[in-house]
């Protein structure tokens, strides 16, 4: 049941953050860092949008298996800016905002912005 | 002493139609035997192969087989899944294939020493027909019970029908009482049958353990420092099909050797990471599959299609495949020898001047020899995994017309597990990596072989990772308090 809630929230989700109408303020999927600063922990999925306009790929995951207890969300990726570690592969930082399903919202819970790991918040 | 059978009393799940009935599972002797002494059994990682090995003192003396460690220069000791020292050799036995090493104490003093057995007569010792159990890290496994009963009892090995394959040796073969009384140690393989096991006794044990004791005074304490475990986690499947699927990928990076400006000397260099090797396994049987299939008119997929993807399951992780790590394979070059590629110029020109004709013999033979492989980052030391260094034959013969071609020649070849952390870059990008190999055909002063890793290889392997990095990572990720504060009110 609970697989079902989530995929249906994901195919809602992900056709609201793919979606061409609505207020958003840029429609980029390429966010500078400085966009990061104007997030905030507990921000809805819809105010992000706004800001960061439709990702490259939306996600469903289960999320904390490790630590003992495990949770479900979203991932939301973006491309970012030219790697300039990489010398030989052509490849783009991921932005990647992380949102956690609480109650009937899908609020935003942690974001990176780098692929290894290193998280910003 | 006879440990009463204990039987479960578990409330059986009924059906509105069906009687109660009684659960007839038992716990076996064996079972108990395994749950009080398997935390003191312990893998060997050595440069030979994994082996078992089992506490016999409480100041962190193991006994294992002297094959199990060989010549190794490193040999780590796994106590349990996230518990892996470093383990020094005491005194070894190779003729009678027992050794004693030495890990420290600081790690040992929670877990029951085993017992060797003290029967002062051989009926005593064991008899045919008698019970035993054999703990051990055989194969792909690691601690694991297997059981049986006694065949045969030698002067200076037990035979039972204990299943004990590559990995058991060194671990202990247990009777009912909980005394250890043999090593296991070999396996009489039969061909189609199932074979049975040897076991070496434990009588030839006890002296070298009494010599090691009185050793221990004279020598400093093992090191206290962790060494790496295997990951227990798996490398993403759908990864593994994409990398397989991908109709471009440039293989050229994996051959470290090839790509770099300064070459390693007489060796190849190899990395390989679990995409790699998947592709490489599975890229013809995707290629064929993708023909086969096309045969079909269908659009869509029958029940006639081929599925090359078979063999993606999770299971395969007990079978130790797909761990999330990188291999390093080092081997030496094989080449004509000198002598006969100057033997054939001179050859052909005699021939060649006295109008006659020349029949070419090429002889080949390794072109270096590893005795030992280190991976540095930024300078230092990485700690590997697990280690190999074995033995490579050069065994052949063939001929033509006009030509023949022979090799015949032994060297050592290397092989080391990391975890996939070091080839990852941190804030300040890409860190120099390089091996360091010894090369025992060269002269002693020129032996040491320094290899920097291209730049294209480490950032292949990098983003190999970087999708598993970022599941790793999701695992790890705490729910934001204040979040779950809110969602804790519904």
């Amino acid at each position: 049941m609970r697989f079902a809630c989530g995929s249906a929230a994901l195919i809602l989700i992900t056709a609201f953050l793919s979606a061409c109408g609505g207020p958003a303020t840029t429609m980029t999927s390429t966010p500078e860092i400085s966009m990061l600063d104007s997030l905030s922990v507990g921000m809805p999925i819809r105010e992000v949008r706004n800001v960061f306009g439709p990702p490259i790929r939306v996600t469903s995951m289960a999320f904390g298996q490790q630590t003992g207890q495990a949770w479900s969300g979203l991932v939301a990726e973006y491309d970012g800016r030219k790697d300039g570690r990489f010398k030989y592969n052509k490849r783009f930082r991921k932005t990647r905002l992380v949102f956690a399903f609480v109650a009937s919202d899908t609020l935003l819970n942690s974001w990176y912005f780098d692929d290894a790991g290193a998280l910003l918040r | 002493m006879a440990l009463n059978l204990l039987t479960i009393s578990i409330a059986t799940t009924t059906y509105a139609s069906e009687p109660v009935v009684q659960s007839r599972r038992q716990v076996s002797e064996e079972a108990l035997l395994f749950k009080k002494f398997a935390p003191s059994v312990f893998t060997v990682y050595s440069d030979e192969g994994k082996g078992s090995a089992f506490l016999v003192d409480s100041q962190g003396l193991i006994a294992t087989n002297a094959h199990v460690i060989g010549n190794s220069k490193r040999i780590g000791i796994k106590i349990s899944d996230s518990l892996k020292v470093m383990g020094v050799p005491i005194l070894v036995d190779t003729a009678n294939d027992v050794a004693i090493l030495w890990i420290n104490p600081a790690f040992t003093k929670d877990r029951p020493v085993l017992r060797l057995s003290r029967a002062t007569t051989d009926e005593d010792y064991a008899f045919v027909g008698e019970r035993v159990l054999a703990i051990g890290s055989p194969l792909n496994q690691e601690t694991i019970l297997t059981t049986g009963i006694i065949s045969k009892v030698g002067e200076s090995a037990v035979i039972s029908d204990v299943s004990i394959n590559p990995g058991n040796s060194g671990g202990p073969l247990l009777n009912l009482d909980g005394d250890v009384i043999a090593i296991n140690t070999f396996r009489d393989p039969s061909l189609g049958g199932t074979g049975v096991s040897g076991s070496i006794s434990t009588r030839l044990l006890e002296p070298l353990l009494v010599e090691s004791l009185g050793k221990l005074s004279t020598l400093p304490a093992p090191s206290e420092k962790l060494l790496p475990v295997m990951p227990k986690d798996q490398y993403p499947l759908n990864l593994l099909r994409e990398a397989a699927e991908a109709e471009r990928w440039d293989e050229n990076p994996y051959r470290a050797s090839k790509v770099a400006y300064s070459k390693p000397g007489g060796f190849e260099v190899q990395i390989v990471t679990p995409p790699y090797l998947y592709r490489v396994e599975k890229k013809r049987e995707v290629d064929l599959a993708r023909k086969a299939n096309s045969r079909n008119k269908s659009d869509s997929k029958t029940d006639s299609s081929y599925d090359p993807f078979e063999d993606l399951k999770t299971w395969t992780q007990y079978l130790g495949k797909w761990s999330p790590t990188v291999t390093i394979n080092v081997v030496p070059k094989v080449g004509q020898t000198t002598g006969s590629i100057l033997g054939n110029i001179l050859g052909a020109a005699v021939a060649s001047a006295a109008g006659t004709w020349h029949t070419e013999h090429r002889k080949y033979e390794f072109k270096a020899d590893l005795e030992s492989m280190d991976l540095l980052r930024n300078g230092s030391v990485v700690a590997e995994i697990q280690r190999g260094i074995t033995w490579q034959p050069l065994d052949f013969n063939a001929w033509g017309f006009g030509w023949t071609t022979s090799g015949s020649d032994l060297a050592r070849t290397g092989v080391a597990v990391y975890e996939c952390d070091h080839f990852l870059p941190d804030s300040s990008g890409f860190a120099p990596m390089e091996l360091v190999l010894l090369d025992r055909k060269k002269k002693k002063s020129d032996q040491e072989v320094r290899f920097s890793l291209p730049a294209p290889t480490v950032e292949r392997v990098a983003l190999d990772f970087e999708e598993y990095c970022w599941q790793r990572t999701a695992k790890s990720l705490h729910l934001d308090l204040a979040l779950a504060a809110i969602r804790g009110k519904y």
